[in-house]
Formats: structure tokens, sequence, C-alpha cells
């Protein structure tokens, strides 16, 4: 068939698509353009070529980015979709108490970062936080959380995983309630007890759920910059600057915008592949959901 | 086989205004199929997952060989259900899903396979065996939960409503292969359905359930042939049996402008219901005389339904729209006058106020019947 006012799609389709190229696609144009000069923000830029990635892979420092960023997204993925897993299971019941513990679980994943990371400070500060003052107690041995670098990066981690769980718990908890009764009911009289119907049922059934949870939580551990701006500003001893803060850090502290740029162009590969595989991953969970046998 | 106890089983759920079950006692013998019937609520699936072990009631026992099952979980029970939804699990292929109750018994897998084919090939479903159920029709996905639940020997199976998915063809062959196959397997089963003519051909006997109580237990043909309360003789038979409100007057009862007497031995004052199947009815010129004793009325023909092996004709007595079954073809044009007849040996008497039947069917003549216009 021959549409017959075949601009009219476009038409509707320029506004999202200004928005689209002015805030997304030209200052990726300006940063691609960017990351091949040198340049302060305050003299004349000068055009380096390839210089910028050339140093930012010869330092290392981007070995030690990517390899920090993604094992800080290992902890919160890990983590985070099996404590999301393990409170759906427990919080899928009917009654208010677990109605509020729902509620109140998920509502971390609400409040600001900011308000998270000043919150978790004053729990964890080597001094006078809840943690040392419980563990002093309690004659327990106090860590400086935040202040040690082997401990720091592990523990925003946790801080994150702490904040993402409850949306982990609720893509899970609309994943088990997508899981019609009667299977369970024909797994039981087929002589499966509890354990064996989570493995055989409800596990299978959650896979896809799963596979979702995990690429969201590892994108959004991709993007921390507020808990350690706020938190840790990269320290102690940079354990603690992951790829969007090393950005942040090279514009606004160094003021070399062009390596700065270079850093992003890398990460927008990243999140471009990353991206890919969520994609993947939303496609095979709507392919292999199972269909509604039950009739409404 | 195993035959299935039940007493004072009640169940109220939570919630509920009224109770869902009420007190029923029912025995289903070893190697019987006995078939629940009821309205739309009556709790039938509820009585199901009683004995499934899916809920639990609040009173009353069940035995099952003579095993009290409360308190024992629905996996530890050796009963096999099939869902009116079929529940077949999406991610397992059709072997797989047959063998998912051996593979819970600790049964090898070798012993598994075999079992599988054997089942497999009893219903037809040899060729499937690889594809997921989301790639069969419905009827197939039905053949898969019923291989699920043959493959072991359970000591019971329970149907709830297995068919009323399918189109009626399908649901008219598949019936009667679930109740040959039952009968082949000498399986016990409790087979729930609110269809009555799946209910008459795969049940041994028949329980008819009302708001949570059994209303009558027989044979199809007691059933059929003496129902205990009118709401049970509406309930069989399509068409649907018509009922006439009646009264009744000095051993006679008022009907449509005609004296009826009243069966021997049958004692009502006030009134009665007064009901006969279409079946029953006999069609015949409006000049023919009546036996004695017949109910007889010349109606007008209101229109007819030409069915191939037989032809219902509407009609109508007193403003209620009747039918009578007649076999091949009828000839009448419309509103052209005939006389329907029954015979006074296929009344149904019931107490209007109660419902109950007022006397056997059989012993409903009249010796000295008088009085058909
Ligand atoms: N879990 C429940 N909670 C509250 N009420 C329920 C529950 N399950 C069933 N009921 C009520 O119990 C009654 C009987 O339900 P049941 O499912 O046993 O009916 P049924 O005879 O199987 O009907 P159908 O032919 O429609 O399947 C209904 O009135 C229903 O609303
Ligand atoms: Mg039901």
């Amino acid at each position: 068939m021959k549409p017959r006012r075949p601009l009219d799609p476009y038409l509707l389709l320029l506004p999202s698509l200004a928005v689209l190229l002015a805030f997304v696609i030209a200052p990726l144009f300006f940063a691609a353009k960017t990351s091949l000069y040198r340049w302060d923000l305050l003299t004349e830029a000068r055009f380096v070529g390839l210089g910028n990635y050339a140093s930012l892979a010869s330092s290392g420092q981007l070995g030690e980015l990517v390899g920090r960023t993604f094992g800080f997204g290992a902890i919160v993925v890990v983590f985070g979709t099996t404590l999301g897993l393990a409170l759906a299971l427990a919080l899928d019941r009917p009654g208010r108490l677990y109605a509020f513990f729902r509620g109140a679980i998920f509502s971390a994943y609400v409040v600001s970062w900011v308000a998270v990371a000043l919150l978790w400070m004053w729990i964890l500060d080597a001094d006078s936080g809840l943690v040392t003052v419980v563990a002093r107690a309690l004659g327990l041995p106090t860590l400086s959380w935040l202040g040690d670098p082997r401990s720091a990066l592990v523990t925003i981690a946790l801080v994150t995983v702490w904040k993402i769980t409850g949306y982990a718990m609720v893509v899970f908890l609309a994943g088990l309630q997508a899981i019609p009764p009667s299977l369970h009911e024909a797994a039981a009289l087929d002589g499966a007890g509890a354990w064996r119907r989570f493995l055989h049922i409800t596990w299978p059934s959650l896979k896809p759920t799963t596979a979702f949870v995990a690429t969201t939580s590892l994108i959004a551990s991709f993007q921390a910059f507020d808990v350690i701006r706020v938190m840790t500003q990269g320290g102690p001893v940079r354990s603690t600057t992951l790829f969007v803060y090393a950005i942040y850090e090279e514009v606004f502290v160094n003021l070399r915008v062009g390596k700065a740029s270079a850093l992003t162009v890398v990460f927008f590969v990243l999140l471009l592949g990353l991206t890919g595989l969520q994609l993947w991953a939303f496609r095979t969970q709507r392919a292999s959901r199972p269909r509604e046998e039950e009739p409404a | 086989m195993a035959k299935l106890e039940i007493e004072g089983l009640g169940r109220t759920h939570p919630g509920a205004k009224r109770a869902t079950l009420v007190s029923i006692d029912l025995r289903v013998e070893a190697g019987e199929v006995l078939v629940l019937v009821g309205p739309s609520g009556c709790g039938k699936s509820t009585l199901l997952r009683l004995i499934a072990g899916l809920d639990d009631p609040d009173g009353g026992s069940l035995r099952l060989d003579g095993r009290e099952l409360s308190g024992v979980p629905p996996q530890e029970r050796d009963v096999a259900m099939v869902f009116q939804g079929y529940a077949l699990y999406p991610h397992m292929s059709v072997r797989e899903n047959i063998g998912f109750p051996l593979r819970m018994r600790g049964v090898g897998a070798a012993e598994r396979a075999a079992k599988v084919e054997e089942a497999a090939e009893l219903l037809g479903l040899g060729k499937l065996l690889d594809r997921k159920p989301t790639e069969l029709s419905g009827g197939e996905r039905q053949r898969v939960a019923m291989g699920r639940a043959i493959v072991r020997r359970p000591k019971i199976f329970l149907f709830d409503e297995p068919l009323s998915n399918l189109d009626a063809a399908l649901r008219t062959q598949l019936r009667v292969e679930i109740a040959s196959m039952l009968r082949r397997l000498d399986a016990t089963a409790l087979y729930v359905t609110h269809d009555q003519i799946e209910a008459m051909t795969v049940g041994d006997r028949i329980a008819v359930m009302r708001d949570g109580r059994i209303e009558q237990l027989g044979t199809p043909r007691e059933v059929y042939e003496a129902p205990a309360t009118s709401f049970v003789a509406g309930f069989l038979g399509t068409p649907p049996i018509d009922q006439l409100e009646v009264e009744v007057k000095r051993g006679h009862a008022l009907v449509a402008g005609l004296e009826l007497p009243l069966p021997r031995g049958l004692s009502v004052a006030g009134r009665a219901v007064l009901a006969f199947r279409p079946n029953d009815v006999k069609v015949g010129a409006s000049d023919e005389a009546a036996p004695e004793g017949w109910l007889s009325w010349v109606v007008a023909v209101e229109a007819t339904e030409p069915l191939g092996a037989e032809t219902i004709v509407h009609f109508s007595v007193e403003g209620r729209a009747m039918r009578a079954v007649v076999p091949g073809f009828f000839d009448a044009s419309l509103s052209e006058t005939v006389r329907v007849t029954v015979d006074p040996e296929k009344l149904h008497w019931f107490d209007a106020a109660t419902g109950r039947r007022l006397v056997a069917a059989a012993s409903t003549r009249q010796a000295d019947a008088e009085g058909a216009p």
C-alpha cells in the first residue's frame, strides 16, 4: 500500500527528533570532535589527532577505569539481583505487613541519590556513625569504610545495591505474579515439594526477568556519579573513580576537555554495547514469556 | 486404584458470606468414575481442590484407600489432576511435561522414557513429544495434560472441566476417548463438568451439586429418569425439562384448563410442580382423542426446529413456552393446531415449596384414571 501523504510520519516524529538531535546526537558529535583536540576551556584548542586516546591507553588510566567500573558493576549486579529475587520470593504474600515491607524496600529506589549518599555517610562515619558506634559497643573492630582504599569501592557498591534492590524486587514480583498459580499446583500434585517447585517452575519462568534485572542494574551501576561525588569524590587514592566520575573530573577539575571527550566516546561505545545486550534480553523476555493458558 | 471416602466435608472461604461447601458426604468406589455436575459456582472445583490438598477444609474427613488425608501436602497424596486450563509447564517439551511426575518421584531416565512413550502412544502424541506446549493445538494440549496424569498410576484422578476450552466437535470426540481410557485403566476418578451430556457419557454415577450440597447421587439413568428435585430435573436433559406450577384440589391437579388426576399415593395440598421432558411429549392431529388419563392439550405450533434426526416443536401453554421433540421431520405450518399428549407415567411431580420429588416415576400410573377432555 502506498501512503497518500508520505511525509506525515516524519512530521509527527519531528519534535522528538529535534530534542534528540539537540541534546544527544549533537553533543556526541561535539564530544567526538573535541576528543581530537587538546583544550583547557581557556586557551585556543589544539588539534592532536588520536593523541588523547593514545595517552589514555598507554598511561593505563583507561584499563584501570574500565576494570574498576566493571568490578563495581559486577558487585552491584550480583548482589542487587540476588537480593532482589530473595526479597521478592520472601515478600510475595498477601497481607498488609508484607505490603508494608514491599513499599518500604521500594521507597529507597525513589529517594534521590544525594539523600541516600548523605544518609549512608552518616551511618558509616568512622568516628560517630551508627555502624561504628554499634561495633564499638559490641567490642568489634571498627573500619573506616569510606576512608580505606580497599573497602571504599565495595562500600559504595553496597550502598548502590541498597538503593536499587527495591527496583529489582518489584520487577521480580511482577515476574512471579505472571506465573499462573496453577503451574505451582500442578507441580505440587506431580510430586514436587517447595524447593523443587522453585527449581523447576519459578526459576525457569523468571530467567528472562533475571536477564532484564541484571542488565538494568549493570547500566545503573555504569551511570554511578552522584553517590561518588557526595561520598568520596573518587578517593581515597582514586579507588572509587569510576568512568562517569573520571569524565567529570577531567573536565571540571583538570580542565582537560579533550581527554574527557575521548573518555566520553569510549564510554558511549561501551554503553551502546550494553544497551544492545539489554535490548536482546528484553526481546528474549517477551519471546519466551509463558503464554497465558488460563482463560481470563 | 483406590476408594475415596468423604465425610462431612465443609469449606467456607475467608470473607465469603456463605459456605462454599456444606458438609459433603460422598464415596467413590475403587475403579469408579464419578461425575460432579452443577451450575457455575456451586463448589465443584472447591471440592476437587480439597481432595487434591490445594485448599484446606474447615471440617470433615477425607480418606483415600483408608488413609486420612488431612495435613498431607499435595505432593504426598498420590492424586493426579487435569486442570481446566491444563497448566502445562511452558518451558518444558511435551516429553518433559509428561515425564515430570515420574522425575519428581525419582523414576530413572530409561524407565521414564519408556513410560512417557507408552502414555504418548496411548494418547496419539507420539509425533509431538519434542514440541513446546505453545506449539500445540487446544486438543493436543488437553491430551498432554491427560498424559501427565496417567503416566504414573495415581490412586485417583481429578478432572476439572477438562474439555471446556475445546470446540464442540473436539469435545464430543475426546469425551468418548476419556471415558474409554478411564475404563481401560480401571481408574478411580472424580470428573467435574457442567456439560450434562459429558456427565451422562463419562460417569458411572453422577452427583448433581447445588449451592455447596449434593442434591442427588445416582447412576445417569436414575438421575435422568427419577430426578430427586425439580432442580436436578431441570439441570439434566436437552432440551431442558418443561415445568409447570399447578394447583392441586381434591386429588386432581388443575393444569391449564384440564383436571389431571394425581398419581395414586401422592398427597399434596396447595401447589405442585408438574414436569415432563420434551422427548416424552407426543404430537398428533388435533382431532385425535388422547388415551384415558393422559395429559393432553390442543395447541398452536409456534415454531419448528428440524435437526435432521428429530424436530423440536415449540408451543405454549398458558403463556409458558414449551417444547416437544418428535422423531424425523415434522410437517406443520405455523399456527396449525395439534394435540400434544404426555403419558402420565412420564410425568414428574415435585413439591412446589421444597422442590422435592413427590413420587417415584414408575408408580405414577393411576388405574382408575379419569377426565382427560
Ligand atoms: N479462593 C476463593 N476465595 C473466596 N471465594 C472463593 C474462592 N474460590 C472459590 N470461591 C467461591 O466459592 C464458590 C464455588 O467456587 P468453585 O470454583 O468451587 O465453583 P465451581 O462449581 O467450580 O464453578 P465453575 O463451574 O464456574 O468452575 C464460588 O461462589 C466462588 O466465588
Ligand atoms: Mg470450577
